[in-house]
């Protein structure tokens, strides 16, 4: 079960109507490295994940990018509000209005759809961790280019928050992976002291 | 109190307990981060009336109290906030 909560992780404000940018940022929202491949990738790994520790992280840290696309989500919605189509059109965004209008849509920066292919589960515990520590540090830098892309301070505000917390994220998986690597060795010392 | 400050006020606490939670599913047997997760708890219950007795539920499903008038509809929602 979820609980929705009708307020932001952090509180989203726009200096100015930036269609380019919601353009990029779009790829956070449905692109391959966005929100919405985290939190599906990490709640899907919980139901065969074999720890428990592992199990709880992965809802928790599910949960919290489903807050994160509802933030991507609100800066899209405020950075284009106020366009008129033909604005749309000059910001390279005249596809998007074509087949949306102004309504979101889970694609990437070049309007390329989302798919399930973008989430990887193996099943097997590290290859899962080692693909999830991966993913985050691509958000991450997905935050940083686009970071290098705005000239807005108060979108700037909001995505070094999210990179901030992608790299938290990233430890909180390699924290576990090392935990997980360590179990094995300890079992597998205890196999072998077992087999002599 | 201020619209904009009730708000921040109660973001902060959720988002420390966002936080704390992310450590405690890696660290469960630091006693001090439980102590300061159960602190914030106390806080955020405080925090959650205070604000929604100024702008109605935050939360679905009956996890909010419920003003005599139905107001989940009406209350803007989070994107349409202005900070």
């Amino acid at each position: 079960m979820w609980i929705y909560e009708k307020t932001l992780e952090i509180p989203v404000r726009v200096s100015k109507p930036d269609l380019q940018m919601a353009k990029f940022l779009l790829t956070q929202y449905g692109g391959p490295d966005g929100e919405l491949s985290s939190a599906l990738r990490y709640l899907n790994q919980r139901y065969t994940m074999p720890n428990k520790r592992i199990k709880a992280l992965l809802t928790d840290i599910g949960t919290e990018e489903l807050g994160h696309m509802e933030v991507i989500a609100t800066l899209v919605y405020k950075l284009v509000k106020d366009a008129t189509p033909m604005q749309m059109r000059e910001a390279g965004l005249g596809a998007h209005y074509a087949d949306h209008d102004k309504a979101l849509f889970y694609a990437d920066a070049n309007g390329v759809p989302w798919t399930a292919a973008y989430i990887q589960t193996k099943g097997d515990p590290i290859a899962d961790l080692a693909d999830n520590i991966a993913a985050e540090e691509k958000a991450r830098a997905t935050y940083q280019w686009l970071i290098n892309l705005t000239d807005d301070p108060d979108v700037s505000q909001v995505l070094k928050y999210l990179r901030g917390r992608e790299i938290v994220h990233s430890q909180r998986f390699r924290e576990a992976l090392f935990m997980l690597e360590e179990e094995n060795r300890a079992s597998k010392a205890q196999k072998e002291d077992d087999d002599l | 109190m201020e619209y904009g400050s009730t708000l921040r006020k109660l973001q902060e606490i959720q988002f420390a307990l966002v936080e704390l939670q992310l450590y405690l599913d890696m660290n469960p047997d630091d006693q001090r981060a439980v102590k300061q997760y159960k602190e914030l708890t106390v806080q955020l219950v405080q925090q959650k009336q205070a604000y929604e007795k100024e702008r109605g539920p935050v939360m679905q499903y009956g996890h909010s109290s419920t003003p005599d008038r139905w107001t989940w509809h009406k209350t803007p929602w989070p994107w349409e906030i202005e900070y």
